[in-house]
């Protein structure tokens, strides 16, 4: 057992407290991450997750999914969005081509940050997909305007 | 559940970590030549201190038309910015052996400057283009930018006490002191960071966005921007040779068009029956860039086109890209940007060691240690690099056809040397020995050349920033070597 792991095992709440108890006690005591190694994991204690151990396949998949839906999905989503609504605003043609890029300029964070935080990595993938997909082909279906 | 971790907190100062590492030696660069960039004009005037006279902007354009026309006469363009209050050489583009080159001219004689040096615009180029070819470096700066986007906002999610950390600076305390460090570089300044770095990622759009612009206009590209900037004109050389008209005249009618002064003057087939001159406002005038285009025929100095823009998403887009390039920003709003942009190179630098310092007793690995090495190398190797440029600058002799390349491959080369040299330093050398060379550099470096006694204001200013960071340097060797 790495000796990096072993508190993990110790269950999350309990870590998160440990780790939270210097910052909440705030000057008053020397920071206390040292102690956290002093913690004897318990031995049956499982973790309550999968995704606790950070060296399992299962957890990279997560992550990689996630890294995907984030860069690539998001830039999709921000691109189909964009080219929606420079064919979609009704406004004249330069307008409407600076309001689509403008528009993505904002999307794709908000996007790649939803990637994380959503409920699962397939989840993430899956709606970021459809909705490029989506905004995409309805994009291409409009007429480019005059 | 799958979630990444049991808060979003969590996630966010996780993602934080990982996007601000994977792009942040290339951030740092950015941040640190866009900060210099701040004083683009200025920094030409320092390394050009032979060139001291301000000249009136008109005369300066006709005087680098007419030696454009005797020199660069089968150029397909001159690309040329008309000296102001701050500038007093004309930044030139124009095609020269095949290859579009930059020169500075005279504003007096319009020939290439007597000490060929890029510059401020060395800095500016690096910023965006990072010394990589079109449209490579574009698009890596891009993806940089957009990674600090999700850094900075992942950053600010993560972190919980904005008011008490403001605050906070616990000295001497190993990792605890490198977070108060970061956190307190990155909120001071949080407003100017997030706007700088979403008009930042918003000036290359067209480059890495170009999808609502195809969606309009399909591969008609050349339409895209005639309708984007539709105060050009657009049409083909006659193969018939003319003369230059009455540039002087021509720029006259274009300032009182604009209500102000001019800053761009494009030649388009300069010595061709259809030349064009195209004046654009002075980006100084108003936060928006581009604020209008005057277009004459450059032969006969008749008025051909004329555009103050005024769509409301256009100038929102030209308005976002003014305050990234901030030219309209007078001298105590410039410095603001110039400690903005300071503090971020300085958070970026910190969260880099932050990084490998918070996994130092956690992971001793040898990943870890590696990476801290390379660390301290960037941080070290890219001011390095900038006043090798500058020394350069001093020491070369004025004479000599590539004068300004020496320069850019004197500082890349020194910057390759500094990486090397300080990722081997052992560790108790690692940061006393680098800023103590910068130091000297910076502290002897105003006294070289012989411009010491200068009494322009510009040179004077530009001495004492070298000192001033020549100190900084000085005291950070000092307060590293100390146990």
């Amino acid at each position: 057992m790495n000796r990096h792991f072993s508190p993990m095992l110790a269950g999350p709440a309990v870590i998160s407290r440990r780790e939270r108890a210097p910052a909440d006690r705030r000057g008053s005591q020397p920071p206390k991450v040292a102690r956290l190694r002093l913690v004897p994991a318990p031995v049956a204690v499982q973790p309550r997750s999968f995704v606790r151990d950070r060296q399992c396949w299962a957890y990279r998949a997560n992550v990689a999914t996630r890294v995907a839906a984030g860069s690539f999905g998001a830039y999709a989503v921000a691109a189909a969005l964009g080219a929606l609504l420079a064919r979609l605003l009704p406004m004249a043609r330069p307008e409407a081509v600076m309001t689509g890029t403008l528009t993505a300029l904002v999307i794709f964070p908000a996007v790649t940050i939803w990637a994380f935080l959503a409920r699962s990595p397939g989840r993430a993938l899956s709606s970021v997909v459809t909705l490029a997909l989506a905004l995409g082909s309805l994009a291409l279906t409009l007429p480019p305007p005059a | 559940m799958n979630r990444l971790h049991d808060g979003a907190r969590q996630t966010m100062a996780w993602l934080h970590g990982w996007t601000g590492l994977l792009l942040g030696h290339v951030l740092y660069l950015m941040a640190f030549a866009g900060t210099l960039s701040m004083f683009r004009p200025e920094i030409g005037r320092w390394m050009r201190p032979e060139n001291t006279t301000d000249v009136d902007p008109v005369q300066a354009i006709v005087a680098a038309t007419r030696w454009l026309s005797r020199n660069a006469a089968n150029a397909p363009g001159w690309y040329l910015t008309a000296p102001d209050a701050r500038a007093n050489t004309i930044d030139a583009y124009f095609t020269q052996g095949g290859r579009i080159a930059y020169h500075a001219l005279d504003p007096q004689t319009g020939a290439p400057a007597a000490r060929g040096t890029l510059g401020g615009e060395f800095f500016y180029r690096l910023h965006f283009e990072l010394q990589l070819p079109y449209p490579w470096g574009r698009l890596l700066a891009s993806l940089a930018a957009a990674t600090m986007l999700i850094a900075l906002i992942s950053g600010i999610v993560a972190h919980r006490r904005f008011f008490r950390d403001f605050f906070t600076f616990r000295v001497g305390k190993g990792q605890r002191s490198w977070l108060d460090g970061h956190n307190v570089l990155g909120v001071f300044a949080l407003p100017f960071h997030l706007m700088i770095t979403l008009t930042g990622v918003l000036t290359l759009m067209s480059l890495s966005m170009p999808w609502p612009g195809i969606a309009g206009y399909g591969a008609d590209t050349p339409a895209m921007f005639r309708e984007l900037a539709p105060g050009g004109v657009d049409r083909p050389a006659a193969g018939r040779k003319a003369p230059l008209g009455p540039i002087a005249d021509m720029m006259r009618g274009a300032q009182d068009r604009c209500g102000g002064a001019v800053g761009r003057v494009t030649i388009i087939n300069p010595g061709d029956a259809a030349a064009i001159a195209s004046f654009t406002c002075a980006d100084a005038a108003q936060i928006a860039t581009n604020a209008g285009t005057v277009s004459y025929d450059a032969v006969s100095g008749r008025l051909l086109n004329a555009w103050i823009e005024h769509r409301p998403a256009i100038t929102a887009y030209s308005w976002l890209y003014g305050l990234h390039v901030a030219r309209f920003a007078p001298l105590s709003l410039r410095w603001l940007y110039f400690f903005g942009g300071a503090m971020l190179t300085l958070a970026i630098a910190s969260g880099l060691i932050l990084w490998t310092v918070k996994r130092r007793d956690r992971l001793p690995d040898r990943a870890n240690r590696l990476l801290a090495r390379f660390n301290a190398g960037v941080i070290v190797a890219v001011p390095t690099g900038a006043l090798a440029l500058l020394w350069t600058n001093r020491v070369l002799p004025l004479a000599g056809d590539g004068r300004a390349a020496a320069e850019v491959t004197a500082a890349l080369v020194t910057a390759g040397i500094a990486l090397a040299v300080v990722a081997i330093l052992p560790g108790r050398l690692r940061w006393p020995l680098p800023f103590a060379v910068l130091a000297a550099g910076l502290i002897v470096l105003p006294f070289v050349g012989g411009w010491i006694g200068a009494t322009d204001a510009v040179l004077i200013a530009g001495n004492l920033m070298l000192l001033a960071a020549g100190a900084l340097c000085g005291w950070l060797a000092w307060r590293s070597a100390r146990c």
